[in-house]
């Protein structure tokens, strides 16, 4: 299992277009994605799920990756956050 | 395949897909219905079955209604009502449409196991779930 924590960058946190852009790209890895906040855990590869957790600016949230291609999905997914600009 | 229909005042079931589609790219099988101030009750019932038609005999509909004892609600209970057991079996209704309960439903309608029962009792949950105090939420 592999996991990273990431403090959202962007003013309008993870909301429903970068969400979307999120959730496109851990669809691409096999491995079991989950994104952790205050507790909460959202399945990665929906888009709902996501959204629910909230994700504003600032807010610290743990991505979680267990199979074949954990480290490279961690990895993926948070260059993507990383360059998100809205 | 389970087919989405949204049936709304004026524009909003239409505009509720297009809402979601914004977020999820286009979508196949969704259906809407507009009611406006002076429609006929008996033509919208006749929408619903329209919509129904197109929905092929392996596949199911999840309809989505926006208000409850609502024109629109009462139209699709008589719907159903009137569908033979088979028929009402491969259909759910839901009041109170929303963006998450729509959005849920597309994206998790095709995934392996889901049943229309379990969609829809997921839909509920979502619907309720995204309805929150957004001060609160943020700490704002």
């Amino acid at each position: 299992m592999v996991e990273k924590l990431f403090v959202v960058k962007n003013e309008t946190g993870l909301h429903a277009r970068p969400a979307s852009l999120f959730v496109q790209k851990a669809a691409k890895y096999k491995s079991t994605i989950k994104v952790q906040k205050d507790g909460k855990v959202a399945n990665a590869k929906s888009i709902i799920s996501v959204l629910s957790l909230g994700a504003s600016f600032g807010s610290e949230i743990t991505i979680i990756a267990d199979g074949p291609d954990a480290e490279d999905a961690v990895a993926g997914l948070v260059e993507l956050l990383d360059s998100l600009e809205e | 395949m389970i087919h989405v229909l949204v049936a709304a005042h004026a524009e909003a079931g239409k505009n509720l897909l297009l809402g979601a589609e914004l977020i999820i790219g286009k979508q196949p099988s969704t259906h809407s219905i507009e009611y406006r101030v002076g429609d006929d009750l008996n033509a919208l019932k006749v929408q619903f079955q329209g919509v129904f038609s197109a929905v092929g005999k392996e596949d199911s509909l999840l309809i989505f209604v926006d208000l409850y004892g609502g024109s629109l609600c009462n139209v699709a209970a008589l719907f159903l009502s009137k569908l033979p057991k088979e028929q009402k079996d491969r259909c759910a209704c839901i009041s109170g449409a929303n963006l998450p309960m729509v959005l849920y439903a597309l994206e998790a309608r095709e995934r392996e196991g889901v049943t229309l029962e379990g969609l829809k009792d997921e839909c509920l949950r979502i619907g309720l779930d995204g309805i929150r105090d957004i001060k609160k939420e943020f700490r704002l």
